[in-house]
């Protein structure tokens, strides 16, 4: 799939950067592996974040140039309400974890979690 | 020592279908429920002001230590039936994190015409009532805070991406 050098197209860039995404730990390794070299569309890929498709209407723009990684919206669109609700309580138990953790820090009694 | 802050959304949701409490999710929660990326931390529910109703909240949270969380030494949950007969708002702490539950939605109005701007949503407990996207928009410019602006703005492009025709 990666070769040593590689100049893939746009398209071909695209592909294999969302291959490195998956789950097959081969493709980790091969991305990791000495000496070889990734393609500059990937690098590209990689560096620039969130692109507002090219169709999407003013109300999709506006929430874009807002600032929103709009990729998350279009996550949660793929996605049954009960996925939606579980994806927001993992975000939500993290906020929360770091929100107590605050709180102890400032209360100086810590538990230790992280400290020894 | 410092308190663990706890907020589940989902659990809080199963228990009041659970107890026949007539409701209409409102808020952030509502927003998640339609594709709404923004974390939100307590649990908006616009309910019908009648004793019934207000002693079935009371049944799905009773086990959870309820406290009116607004109130300056957090009074527990303890309804009467005068209680019942005049409250407007009820803004709980529970174990399961905060649930405030409201007779009316700003830009909206009451529980009836909450209801009658609400869409269905299957979850696995059961099926609830959520402010369809029209609404939610309407209720969040009322309230016009900051982050109600930017769900606002999400909300809108998704509506606009529900509205267009699939290629």
């Amino acid at each position: 799939m990666w070769e040593r050098g590689g100049r893939g197209s746009d398209a071909d860039g695209a592909d294999r950067a969302s291959a490195a995404w998956g789950p097959r730990s081969d493709r980790f390794r091969v991305w990791g592996g000495k000496g070889l070299v990734q393609p500059e569309t990937i690098i590209a890929e990689l560096n620039r974040g969130y692109v507002c498709p090219s169709d999407a209407g003013p109300a999709w723009r506006a929430a874009c140039g807002y600032g929103f990684d709009m990729s998350q919206v279009e996550d949660a669109l793929r996605w049954t309400p009960e996925e939606r609700l579980e994806a927001h309580q993992r975000a939500l138990d993290l906020v929360l974890e770091i929100a107590t953790a605050r709180e102890r820090a400032r209360n100086g009694d810590g538990d230790g979690d992280g400290a020894e | 020592m410092a308190t663990v802050m706890v907020q589940n959304d989902k659990a809080l949701l199963s228990r009041l279908h659970a107890c026949h409490v007539e409701f209409v999710v409102i808020g952030g929660v509502c927003g998640v429920l339609h594709g709404v990326s923004l974390v939100t931390q307590d649990l908006d529910i616009c309910c019908r002001l009648t004793p019934e109703n207000w002693r079935r909240i009371e049944a799905a949270v009773k086990d959870l230590h309820p406290v009116h969380r607004l109130t300056a030494n957090r009074l527990p949950l303890e309804l009467t039936d005068d209680l019942c007969s005049r409250l407007d708002n009820l803004y709980l702490h529970t174990d399961l994190g905060r649930l405030d539950c409201l007779g009316e939605v700003r830009g909206i109005g009451d529980y009836t015409q909450a209801l009658n701007q609400s869409i269905a949503c299957r979850l696995s407990f059961g099926e609830i009532r959520l402010l369809d996207l029209d609404a939610l928009i309407a209720a969040k410019e009322a309230m016009g805070r900051e982050h109600d602006l930017a769900a606002v703005r999400q909300l809108r492009a998704i509506k606009e991406k529900q509205s267009r025709p699939k290629v």
